[in-house]
């Protein structure tokens, strides 16, 4: 069942992804990396139902 | 939603397009308001601000303060699929990225929209407003990529795997847009 995209290793992808940009963030024309990772693990917290 | 033609094709990525630009749209009206407020405040107190009220949202997302946070408590009306195989899904994910039509059922996209509003240059917004249409993307990606043990691929066993991890997604979530903010921070 390799394609069944969990919700728990999704978000825990996107804060391995949001914790490698804080090092990234400091190099040369990274600058800007922690803002879309900011704007996507918002926008993916808001998968809970209402 | 998830059952409806937004599903395949095509109209996929005209619905990916209006969760984009949806979110971009949000954001630039969040630096355009936020450039009032800011121009009084000095970067460290806008820093304060957004660290304040960065601690009362999580607290707010973990269940430890009972405060709702405003969200529009509507569903986006499926008569925008009137609009047509790609307009249709278009219009669907507009009003979905804004994350002001329909419902917000988290309080992180407050602290983001702080952070845009009182520390972001114009380009940044535009990239947590895509980021934020993409994070939205990516929801209803993996949602219909989790079919039920039935074969419902309609969202529903998504949804029940969200509220079994409910606590544990709360503070993932939380966690990358904290992890996020220190980017933002180190970047200067």
């Amino acid at each position: 069942m390799s394609r069944r995209w969990h919700p728990v290793p999704v978000a825990a992808g996107l804060l391995l992804g949001a914790a490698a940009a804080v090092p990234a963030a400091t190099r040369p024309g990274l600058a800007l990396v922690g803002w879309p990772l900011l704007g996507a693990a918002a926008g993916f917290a808001t998968s809970g139902s209402t | 939603m998830l059952s409806s033609p937004v599903r395949r094709g095509t109209p996929t990525a005209a619905f990916g397009a209006g969760l984009v630009a949806g979110g971009c749209l949000t954001a630039t009206a969040l630096l355009v308001v936020g450039s009032l407020v800011r121009a009084p405040l000095p970067q460290p107190a806008r820093w304060a601000v957004v660290a304040a009220a960065l601690g009362a949202l999580l607290l707010v997302e973990w269940g430890g303060w009972a405060v709702r946070v405003p969200q529009n408590r509507r569903l986006v009306p499926e008569s925008v699929f009137r609009f047509g195989r790609h307009l249709g899904p278009l219009q669907f994910g507009l009003e979905m990225g804004t994350g002001a039509r329909t419902y917000l059922p988290s309080a992180l996209p407050y602290a983001a929209a702080t952070a845009v509003a009182l520390l972001a240059s114009p380009a940044a917004a535009l990239c947590a407003g895509a980021g934020f249409g993409l994070g939205r993307a990516l929801m209803t990606a993996a949602a219909v990529r989790y079919p039920g043990p039935d074969g419902d691929e309609h969202g529903r066993a998504w949804s029940d795997e969200w509220s079994r991890h409910a606590g544990r997604l709360a503070v993932l979530t939380s966690a990358a847009v904290v992890a996020a903010l220190a980017a933002v921070a180190v970047a200067g």
